[in-house]
């Protein structure tokens, strides 16, 4: 019988009405045929060859080891580094992308127009010859820094950055803008440090969780976050998740769900951050290590003295014990409450400024905006407060949707100093990883004066806290704008900008516009099918890679990773490609000073580097307990596979601000906020970078107050079993089968607008931008009970969009959604992260 | 037609034919059928199993190592189930021309009620097969007893219900699994009450003082106008009435109520 | 001692990780037992490969509904009703527990799917067969676990000789009782009803959750449990007819006999006149 979907199955029902009759019935005994016992097949379990090799089927490098039988992949299982280790569904079904008849498996050159499709196969020779002619004639034209390298998923790990730095271009530009760094920008501002994945909240021994807009079970990351996430589940952990929709990978069971309406987190968490200043639920002990005692001109919100000459800065405070004002270093008693006159000014303390505009609020007004309500906003703060210390605020990682996204991360940070959880047993506490020597060769520094975003950040003034590395939808406004100068070619090392970046055709034009486009990748992408040259790098399972560490676990892990099998399907070792590259870009002394190493020798020599940098140098971010346990030699570590240690007891964690304090008053962002306003008059979103709290709505909002019938926001999520628009799991037909059960390529709205709108599910719809009209996507309907009112809920990675590349993939889904692919570049004040989701769509049934 | 008949006509020749075809039918039907429905006749399964078992398990022709027993009873249970579809096939194709010529005599069926309906005439109709098959007394009634036709639209139920519910199962993935679940139930159901009918009707059937409809059944469908008009008293009223064949002097009843 | 598989619906992310090692792993048997290399096996669909499937289903009406998958998967009961009902005899149980169907007995008369409660086997249109999970009995045997198991990454599946898993399972639920204030169940631990029995692969759920995740309370195919009685009823019906029948065919015989012997004695005295 069919299971129905909504609701408890027919089936349950017809059981119950005939119940006691049929268990009256199963009395009667049936005769049991005689099955003949099978045999257990030769199954040789337990006697493959087990490879170490750190899965990339997404780019978290969980430590696995391959099965391998007869020269080839038969399974990828989780190598258990420590308690917290585990591989996810993707990594199982690895060697379904290995062994992919998709794959690229000639290197290619286009002959139809870009993104078109369309090209010949070429031999390795000319293409590397073409390759190498074009970066030469840049580098001899003295034009080096017009070459764009974009490095994620790459085949040449770490060695790529360094020939490009030799090579002479600063533009190595990663893909942060459009991922993590108003997470990470946000942790740099407040604490001093921080980036993805800097923290791991202690789920496994907290007493309360509150997690806005994030997933830890949706993008999965199996190996630390996921592992620990799940042991905290496994305790019972209470939590309360605010998401636009149900988020089931987190909260199956029994989590509190808050919806909220895209893009207004920000109002949420003003409102906790209200009643937790109203109710005095701040934590008195922490107060001394924030800045919070400063005292401010509340005209120019900037520190009446910040001493930046003396390391740390010092600044000006009220001491109440001496009744006079002083450096905060040399006070007793500093003040948080109050006003005082100084030099003629009424100034007061950071907190008391903080306070007011905190308790001044109108939860109503926020409430209104988020469509949380009220009662829920104080009966979180009231529960954070009462698990205390054993509480946390979800940091996650990836929070670059909205504009007001940077806000709302603050106030996360602000949630967590100041309510005592962070660096605490239960809270919120640092990850941990092993510090490696650097490469066997000392490559030269480079010259950053020439970077595009750095010139971006000094001349810009939207990007008053951008990152001269996290930039790459940057540069494609430079692409567009000339500013400082247009780049002449984009080596794609294994990012996909046209997926991946919100702007549509401001992405796709300024991929057609660049002079040149090299791509070295295994797999076709929306980025790889504009290339002029594809050459087939092979996989993680057909290559060794140098160690990695940066794991998000709380455990410190040296992830290593070894060739499983032969390159297949006609790729090459991304090492060997780069130095045919290089060999032919570089002179001859270069050559042979850098790269002739590699060539001959392999990756031993990085390893053997590695290693004795966390052995010997003293700087590895070991114990020398913990360093009691590692393997004693490389052979060992190479043979043992990844190694792990076990969970240390947690540490109060330090600010590494200027200040040397937890900057919950940030004096940079205050500092630019008065930049801002001297240097920029005209720019209109100053208030983006207020040091106090801020009622802030999202562009969409500030765009559209009012949905009309057929509008809807968008929000998305990571399917646990995709990996962004990676055609390793797009077009996986292991996973494929499984994304079709779960409807994963569909968008769902809430079942009372798709009434209003005579949609009913599995209906072809259409999706636009109203400034766009002509820029539709299709995608198949699902009506959903779990999603907000206002929004479109799409999985991201696994829709056609608007490109071709699916021609290219047998079993990717020929519809669904890219959020990136409409619109234009659309970027967050400040940080200048990508806002893919800050938009309001249209939607029409086709047929 | 003939004014003075020797015999009348009992069974038309489509009916002796469909019959005695059906007959056949029903003997692959039940003896392939058995075992998928209990695993106490897997005999019957592993019976038809035997040629392939000869090429495969006692003297190895299509496996070298021989055949587990399950195998021999596996292979036999697919031939089974092969046979039993195409049975299935000749039987409904045997069946639609029998349907629809019956059909288009639909109002003469002497298996009606004949001219008093409810369950004293029921009652009455039941006290005469005592009469009947118990005291051996003679009973006035049409060309069938109620037994007959209350067994008759059975069987016309019965057979069609595992008629419908067998095109299900062989066609299954056309239809949702609760009708398939429903569709075994039924095709059970209708055989067990087949089965045990069935036996009552071979019973009945070979019983010697049925046998001038036996032979009107397996020869050329004729009972003799006098067994008629003796035993089947009302059945020769009606014909006699209808027909205006002219009735010979009544002969003694050799046995009378 | 028999070997349980548990499964943790509390901690579960959804991550369907089992399902994917669970249809690879099924590629990986296809080249050790059918000769199909793993790089064809692993370029098609094989849906007959899933032996464990996600079930969406929403729960309630917005803004109080709930999204969860429930968890298709064999129980390997006690009472496996596949295995006794398999005209073919192809489905045996593992020495530890393991209900296992024989591909090379399979008929593909499908009726193990039409008696499963739980509607867990699947008729493979390609090769004709029914299939279900065979609890990684050639891994268990060999001293790992299945490979669902091994693939969850939140621990939410573990396995093991029952003692021990049945230990972490009352732990667990001891937790989530006292933290979450809702009563948790360990379904398929106790008999669940007559027709299924205890369960090889039990699952933790709140037991108002349970109908959601499918651990039905009254475990059943109504239809083929009323088949099984009109097996026993036609047996019990076959044999009265014959026993009424061999009785009237005496009491028949005996009259007759008496009949002929009047007639006898009818001819005998009318032949005498």
């Amino acid at each position: 019988m069919k299971r129905e979907e909504k609701g408890i199955s027919r089936r349950s029902f017809l059981k119950a009405s005939s119940a006691a009759g049929i268990t009256a019935l199963s009395a009667i005994p049936s005769s049991q045929a005689h099955a003949a016992p099978l045999r257990v097949p030769g199954a040789e379990y337990g006697r493959e060859k087990k490879v170490p090799v750190m899965c990339q089927m997404c780019a978290q490098f969980c430590p696995a080891n391959a099965c391998v039988k007869d020269g080839k992949v038969i399974r990828l299982e989780p190598s258990p580094v420590h308690e917290y280790s585990g591989t996810c569904g993707r990594s199982r079904a690895a060697a379904a992308a290995l062994y992919s008849t998709d794959r690229i498996t000639t290197p290619l050159i286009r002959t139809g127009e870009r993104g078109e499709g369309k090209f010949r196969q070429a031999s390795w020779e000319e293409a590397l010859d073409l390759i190498g002619q074009k970066l030469k004639k840049l580098r001899d034209d003295g034009e080096p820094e017009k070459v764009i390298l974009f490095s994620r998923f790459s085949s040449a790990m770490v060695w790529d950055l360094k020939f490009f730095e030799l090579f002479g271009t600063p533009n190595i530009v990663s893909y942060g803008d459009t991922c993590f760094e108003v997470v990470g920008r946000s942790s740099q501002t407040i604490l001093g440090f921080g980036s993805a994945g800097t923290h791991s909240s202690d789920y496994e021994n907290a007493d309360y969780g509150l997690i806005v807009g994030k997933n830890l079970g949706g993008a999965i990351i199996p190996h630390g976050w996921g592992a620990q996430f799940g042991k905290g589940l496994r305790h019972g952990l209470p939590l309360t998740v605010v998401d636009p929709r149900h988020p089931n990978e987190m909260a199956q069971s029994y989590a509190e769900w808050l919806p909220i309406r895209p893009g207004t987190d920000l109002s949420f968490l003003l409102g906790v951050l209200h009643f937790v200043f109203r109710k005095e639920y701040i934590n008195k002990d922490v107060l001394p290590k924030t800045n919070l005692d400063a005292l401010i001109d509340p005209k120019t919100l900037l520190p009446v003295h910040l001493d930046k000459a003396v390391k740390p800065n010092d600044y000006l405070v009220f001491d109440t014990a001496t009744q006079s004002f002083v450096m905060s270093r040399a006070a007793a008693a500093p003040a948080y409450e109050g006003s005082y006159e100084y030099n003629g000014v009424t100034v007061q303390p950071a907190m008391a400024l903080m306070k007011k505009s905190l308790v001044d609020l109108d939860p109503q007004k926020l409430s209104a905006t988020c469509t949380i309500p009220v009662s829920r906003m104080e009966s979180v703060a009231d529960k954070l407060h009462a698990a205390a210390p054993k509480a946390f605020v979800e940091i996650g990682y990836r929070w670059t949707r909205h504009t007001t996204d940077f806000r709302a991360q603050i106030c996360v940070h602000t949630l967590n100093i100041l309510l005592g959880l962070y660096g605490h047993e239960g809270g919120v506490l640092l990850n941990r990883n092993v510090h490696f020597g650097g490469l066997p060769v000392e490559f030269p520094k480079p010259d950053m004066s020439k970077s595009i975003l750095k010139w971006k950040i000094d001349n810009q003034a939207e990007r008053w806290l951008a990152s001269a590395v996290e930039g790459r939808a940057g540069i494609i406004q430079t692409v567009l704008d000339g500013k400082p100068y247009k780049p002449k070619m984009f080596f794609l090392w294994g990012q996909d900008i046209v997926a991946g970046t919100a702007g549509g055709k401001d992405v796709t034009d300024a991929f057609k516009s660049v002079e040149s486009i090299i791509a070295v990748s295994p797999f076709w992408s929306d980025s790889v099918i504009y290339a002029d040259i594809i050459v087939p790098g092979c996989t993680f399972l057909e290559q060794d890679q140098p160690f990695f560490s940066y794991y998000k676990s709380l455990i410190p892990v040296i992830g290593v990773s070894r060739k499983a099998v032969e390159p297949v399907m006609g790729s090459r070792d991304g090492y060997w490609i780069l130095c045919q590259i290089a060999k032919r870009v570089l002179t001859g002394d270069e050559y042979n000073r850098y790269f002739l190493q590699l060539e001959k020798e392999g990756m031993r020599p990085t390893w053997e580097s590695q290693f004795a940098g966390v052995t010997e140098h003293g700087n590895s971010g070991l114990t020398p307990e913990e360093l009691s346990t590692l393997p004693r030699t490389l052979d060992d570590l190479l043979e043992h596979g990844s190694w792990g240690t076990r969970r240390s007891v947690p540490s109060p964690i330090p600010p590494k601000t200027a200040t040397g304090k937890f900057e919950v008053y940030s004096f940079e962002l205050a500092l630019k906020f008065d930049m801002l306003g001297a240097t920029y008059p005209d720019y209109a979103d100053r208030i983006f970078a207020s040091p106090l709290p801020v009622i802030l709505e999202p562009r969409w909002m500030l765009q559209k107050p009012k949905l009309g019938d057929d509008e809807f926001v968008p929000a998305t999520g990571f399917t646990p079993l995709s990996s962004f628009a990676g055609a390793q799991a797009r077009d996986n037909p292991i996973l494929v089968a499984l994304h079709h059960r779960m409807r994963y390529a569909n968008v769902f709205i809430n079942e009372e607008r798709a009434l209003r709108l005579g949609l009913i599910e599995g209906d072809l719809v259409e999706i636009w931008m109203q400034e766009h009209p002509d820029e539709k996507q299709q995608a198949v309907l699902s009506v959903s009970q779990i999603i907000h009112p206002d929004v479109l809920f799409s999985y991201h990675g696994l829709g056609k969009g608007l490109q071709k590349t699916t021609e290219k993939m047998q079993y990717a889904r020929k519809n669904g959604l890219n959020l990136n692919h409409f619109g234009r570049l659309r970027f967050s004040p400040g940080v200048c992260g990508h806002t893919p989701q800050d938009i309001v769509l249209k939607i029409r049934k086709v047929s | 037609m003939n004014e003075h008949p020797e015999t009348i006509v009992a069974f038309t020749q489509l009916q002796r034919s469909y019959h005695n075809h059906v007959l056949h039918y029903m003997i692959f039907f039940i003896i392939t059928g058995l075992p998928l429905l209990s695993t106490s006749f897997s005999f019957i399964g592993s019976f038809f199993a035997i040629p392939y078992d000869f090429l495969g398990g006692a003297y190895p022709v299509l496996s070298a190592s021989g055949l587990t027993d399950n195998e021999r009873l596996s292979a036999g249970l697919q031939v089974a189930r092969v046979i039993h579809r195409i049975t299935a096939l000749l039987f409904v194709v045997h069946t639609i021309p029998f349907v629809v010529v019956q059909l288009i005599h639909v109002r003469s069926w002497a298996i009606w009620p004949e001219d008093s309906w409810g369950p004293a005439a029921l009652f009455r109709g039941i006290k005469g097969l005592w009469v009947n098959y118990v005291c051996f007394g003679h009973v006035r009634i049409g060309k069938f007893n109620v037994g007959q036709k209350l067994f008759a639209w059975t069987m016309i139920l019965a057979v069609t219900a595992i008629t419908l519910s067998g095109f299900v199962l062989m066609f299954r993935d056309q239809f949702s699994e609760g009708v398939q679940e429903f569709s075994r139930f039924v095709h059970a159901a209708s055989f067990v009450t087949i089965g045990v009918f069935l036996i009552v009707h071979l019973y009945l059937a070979l019983l010697p003082m049925n046998r001038p409809s036996l032979y009107a059944m397996f020869r050329d469908g004729g009972l003799p106008t006098d067994y008629v008009r003796s035993h089947h008293a009302l059945w020769y009223e009606n014909l006699t009435r209808k027909k205006g064949i002219d009735p010979k002097p009544a002969e003694k009843a050799e046995h009378s109520v | 001692m028999r070997y349980l598989n548990m499964y943790d619906s509390i901690s579960c992310l959804n991550c369907l990780a089992c399902m994917s090692a669970c249809s690879m792993e099924n590629r990986m048997r296809l080249e050790r037992d059918a000769g199909v290399s793993i790089e064809r096996g692993v370029n098609e669909y094989l849906p007959g490969s899933y032996y464990l499937r996600p079930w969406r289903r929403e729960v309630g009406k917005y803004p109080d509904s709930r999204f969860l998958v429930a968890f298709e998967h064999c129980r390997h009961c006690e009472n496996a009703q596949c295995l006794i009902h398999c005209p073919a005899g192809a489905i045996e149980r593992r020495p530890m527990g393991q209900v296992v169907i024989n591909p090379s007995a399979c008929i593909g008369c499908r009726t193990c799917r039409d008696v499963c409660p739980f509607d867990i086997p699947i008729y493979d249109n390609q090769t004709g067969k029914a299939r279900k999970c065979i609890g990684c009995y050639d891994r268990v045997e060999s001293g790992m676990q299945p490979a669902c198991v091994t693939a969850c990454p939140s621990r939410a599946l573990i396995s093991g000789p029952e003692d021990i898993v049945l230990a972490e399972g009352e732990d667990r639920i001891a937790i989530y009782s006292k933290r979450l204030g809702r009563d948790y169940i360990i379904y398929g631990k106790d008999k669940i009803n007559r027709v299924v029995g205890r369960l090889g692969w039990v699952s933790i759920a709140a037991r108002e959750d349970a109908e959601y995740y499918d651990l039905f309370a009254r475990p059943a195919k109504a239809t083929m449990i009323a088949r099984d009685g009109l097996k026993m009823g036609g047996a019990v019906g076959a044999a009265c007819v014959v026993a009424g029948a061999a009785l009237h065919g005496l009491y028949l015989f005996a009259k007759r006999k008496d009949q002929v012997k009047a007639d006898e004695h009818d001819t005998k005295e009318n032949a005498d006149e």
